[in-house]
C-alpha cells in the first residue's frame, strides 16, 4: 500500500489553537481579575495563577497538536487524536460530503489553510478539522478525498505530481471552466449599507457591556440613573440614535469585510464561492445537492431594486442551517440571466397566480389584530401625546397585510414550482418537483366557506425547511395536488 | 379532490376521548386548586370561574365533539407511488408523500393505544415525519411492510 506516514498539522496549529482557547476564556479571565480585586488575595498569587493557567493552555495546545495525526492512503483518511483518551477515526472518501477550505488571518500569516472535512452526518462541527496545513498539503488531501476533484483526477496515481502548479487559491484542476461572477463594488456597498446584521451587532454590544456591568459598583448605577433622569428627552434620544448609528457603522464594516472580493464560479457541476477580505472563506457545493433557491428582498432592498440569492443545500454549507448565500445582493433585473447561467434548474417564474380578492380581508385581519391590541393597550396606559402615535400601528398592520396579500402567489412550469410570499421581506422560492419531500394542503373550516386553502411544501436542507402560502384559491390546491401526485409519467430524473 | 379511501380504526375515537378526559381532569384539578385559593381570598374570584369555564369547554370539545369529527376527517390511502393522508378537525391537512421520498417507516404505540390493540404508523422522509394514527396492530405492521417494500423499489437521489 502507498500509505504515507502519519503526519501532524503545521506547527502554527499550536498557536492557532492557543489563541482560540485564550479567546474563549477571555471574559472568564477578566471576571476573575475584577472579582479578585475586592478579595484579599495578594497580587503575586494572582500572577502565579494566571501564569499557571497560561502554562496549562500552552501545554494542552502543544500536546493536542502533538497527539493529533492524520494519515492519507489511497482512499481514506485516518485520524488519531486525544491526549489521554486516544480516538481513531477513519473516513472513506466515498463518505466525504464536502471539504471546505478557509484561511483566517493567522493561517494566512503562515501561508497555511484550514480544511474542514464533512460527511453526510448532521451536526454543526465538521467530522475532521485540520487547523493548519500548507497549501500543497491541502491540495494533496483534496485530490484524494474531495468527491468533486477525485473523479477528474483518477488517472494520476501519485498525488504529488499534481502539486506542481502555482499555488493559487483556486482549485488547480479545471474541468471545463464555467462562468464566474464577481460582486460589483456598488452592489457590495449597497449590501453593506442595507444589511440586517445591525441587530446582531447591537445584541453583541449588549452582551459585551453586560459582561462588564456585573462588576461595576452599586453607586455607579445610582449616579448614572440620576444623571439619566436629569437629561432632556431630546438628549437621550440623541444618545440612542448615536448608539444605533455606531452599531450600524460596525455592521456595515463587518458586512464589507465579509463579502469583499465575493466571487461565484462554476466548474462543471461544482460551484465555488469565495469571499472575505481579512478572512478568506471558500465554500464548495455541487449543484445537484441544491434543493431550493430563495430570492430575498427586504423592504429597503426591494425599494432599491435589489435581491439576495440563497440556496438551500442538502450538504456542503458553512452554515448549519444549510443555507448558502449564492449572491449577497444583485439587481433584480440581472437575476434572471444570473440564474440561467449558474442555476438553470432554478430560474424563477416571472408571473404568478395570486391569492384571490376574497383572501385580502383574511390577510389584513391576520396582520392587524396584534398591532390593534397594542394600540388599544397603548391608548389606555400611556399619557396623551404619546398614545396617538400608537394609532399608527394598526395602519401599518393593514399595510403589511395588504402587501402580503399582494405578493402571495405561485407558479407551475413543467416540473418547476415557484412560490412567492412575504413576511416582512419578500421571498421567492424556486424548487423542483423531485426536491419536494412532501406537499401539504390545509383548509380550515373558515377557509372552506371562502373556498381558500393554504399550501405548504417541505424540502430537505441541512435540517428541514417548509414554505407556506396561505389563502390561495381552492383550484390551486387541486392543481398542485395533481401535479405533485402524478408520478407514473415522470420517472426520469 | 377525491378524499383518501380508508378510515382509521373507529376505536381511535375512544382513545382520543380518553386523552380528552385526562386533559379535562387535569384542568379541572387546576380550577379546583384555584377555587381553594380564592376561597381563602388569596386571589380574586374571577380566576377560578374562568378556569372552570375553560375546563367545561375543554370537556365538551375534547370528549364530546372533536374525537368524532377527527375520526371522520382522518383518512389515508397508500397507493403504489404515493401516500395520501388527511388529518385534522378544524384545519384539514392533506399530505402527499411520494413513495420515492420515503426514507423509513415504523409503527409505534403508547400504553393507551396498546390497550386497544392499536398502533400508529410513522412515515419519515428526509425532511419530515407523517403519522397515520390508530390502526389495528396487525394492519399497521402490514401497512408498514407494504410501504417499506414499495419505497425500496426505486432508488432516487435526494
Amino acid at each position: 500500500m502507498t500509505m504515507s506516514n502519519p503526519k501532524r498539522v503545521h506547527p502554527s496549529g499550536i498557536l492557532i489553537r492557543f489563541l482560540q482557547e485564550i479567546r474563549q476564556l477571555f471574559f472568564p479571565l477578566i471576571a476573575v481579575l475584577l472579582f479578585s480585586r475586592n478579595q484579599t488575595i495578594p497580587w503575586p498569587w494572582q500572577l502565579m495563577f494566571i501564569l499557571l493557567w497560561l502554562f496549562f493552555i500552552v501545554l494542552h495546545g502543544f500536546l493536542s497538536w502533538y497527539r493529533f495525526t492524520y494519515q492519507i492512503d489511497k482512499e481514506q483518511i485516518h485520524i488519531q487524536s486525544g491526549i489521554f483518551i486516544r480516538r481513531k477515526r477513519h473516513i472513506h472518501r466515498n463518505r466525504v460530503h464536502t471539504i471546505n477550505q478557509s484561511a483566517g488571518i493567522l493561517q494566512r500569516l503562515f501561508g497555511t489553510v484550514q480544511l474542514r472535512i464533512e460527511t453526510a452526518g448532521g451536526g454543526t462541527e465538521p467530522e475532521v478539522r485540520l487547523t493548519a496545513v500548507t497549501k500543497e498539503e491541502a491540495r494533496r488531501i483534496r485530490s484524494v478525498l474531495d468527491p468533486h476533484l477525485r473523479s477528474e483526477h483518477a488517472e494520476s496515481s501519485d498525488p504529488h505530481e499534481s502539486s506542481a502548479s502555482p499555488s493559487s487559491q483556486k482549485a488547480p484542476f479545471p474541468p471545463e471552466k464555467g462562468p464566474a461572477y464577481r460582486l460589483p463594488a456598488v452592489d457590495l456597498f449597497v449590501a453593506s449599507f442595507t444589511s440586517a446584521s445591525f441587530g446582531v451587532v447591537l445584541a453583541g454590544l449588549a452582551v459585551i457591556i453586560s459582561q462588564f456591568a456585573e462588576y461595576l459598583p452599586e453607586s455607579f448605577y445610582a449616579s448614572a440613573y440620576r444623571w439619566f433622569i436629569e437629561q432632556s428627552v431630546l438628549f437621550i434620544a440623541g444618545i440612542l440614535l448615536g448608539a444605533a448609528i455606531i452599531a450600524w457603522i460596525i455592521s456595515v464594516m463587518i458586512t464589507l469585510l465579509q463579502y469583499a472580493r465575493f466571487q461565484v464560479s462554476l466548474e462543471g457541476d461544482r460551484c465555488t464561492i469565495q469571499r472575505g477580505l481579512l478572512e478568506k472563506k471558500e465554500v464548495h457545493f455541487t449543484r445537484n445537492k441544491i434543493q431550493a433557491v430563495r430570492l430575498i428582498e427586504t423592504p429597503l432592498r426591494q425599494l432599491l431594486g435589489y435581491v439576495a440569492v440563497v440556496a438551500e443545500s442538502a450538504g456542503g454549507s458553512d452554515d448549519p442551517s444549510g443555507s448558502i448565500i449564492v449572491v449577497p445582493l444583485i439587481k433584480r433585473r440581472h437575476v434572471q440571466s444570473f440564474m440561467e447561467k449558474f442555476l438553470p434548474q432554478y430560474v424563477p417564474a416571472l408571473s404568478f397566480e395570486r391569492s384571490p380578492a376574497r383572501g385580502l380581508r383574511r390577510y389584513v385581519v391576520r396582520a392587524v389584530w396584534l398591532p390593534l391590541a397594542l394600540a388599544l393597550a397603548g391608548c389606555y396606559f400611556l399619557p396623551s401625546p404619546w398614545k396617538w402615535y400608537f394609532l399608527l400601528l394598526p395602519l401599518i398592520g393593514c399595510w403589511i397585510g395588504w402587501a402580503r396579500w399582494r405578493d402571495a402567489g405561485w407558479n407551475l412550469q413543467d416540473k418547476h414550482l415557484t412560490l412567492r410570499y412575504r413576511i416582512f421581506a419578500r421571498c421567492t422560492v424556486v424548487t423542483h418537483k423531485k426536491r419536494i419531500q412532501a406537499l401539504q394542503i390545509h383548509q380550515s373550516l373558515f377557509q372552506r366557506r371562502g373556498k381558500l386553502i393554504n399550501i405548504k411544501i417541505h424540502i430537505l436542507s441541512a435540517g428541514a425547511r417548509a414554505f407556506k402560502i396561505i389563502h390561495l384559491d381552492e383550484k390551486a390546491g387541486r392543481r398542485l395536488y395533481e401535479w405533485y401526485g402524478s408520478f407514473k409519467q415522470n420517472q426520469q430524473t | 379532490m377525491k378524499e383518501p379511501q380508508h378510515h382509521v380504526d373507529p376505536k381511535a375515537i375512544k382513545v382520543w376521548r380518553i386523552e380528552g378526559t385526562i386533559i379535562t381532569v387535569v384542568s379541572a384539578l387546576a380550577a379546583a386548586v384555584c377555587s381553594a385559593f380564592a376561597w381563602h381570598e388569596f386571589i380574586p374570584t374571577f380566576i377560578p370561574v374562568i378556569l372552570w369555564i375553560i375546563a367545561a369547554l375543554l370537556g365538551i370539545a375534547l370528549i364530546g365533539i372533536i374525537p368524532v369529527i377527527r375520526w371522520k376527517r382522518c383518512k389515508y390511502e397508500v397507493k403504489e407511488d404515493q401516500i395520501d393522508i388527511q388529518r385534522g378537525w378544524f384545519i384539514i391537512k392533506r399530505t402527499i408523500v411520494p413513495m420515492v421520498r420515503v426514507q423509513h417507516v415504523d409503527t409505534s404505540h403508547g400504553p393507551l393505544l396498546r390497550s386497544y390493540k392499536l398502533a400508529s404508523v410513522h412515515i419519515s422522509t428526509a425532511a419530515t415525519v407523517h403519522e397515520i394514527p390508530a390502526l389495528p396492530v396487525e394492519e399497521a405492521s402490514e401497512l408498514r411492510d407494504q410501504i417499506a417494500s414499495l419505497a425500496k423499489v426505486r432508488d432516487d437521489d435526494v
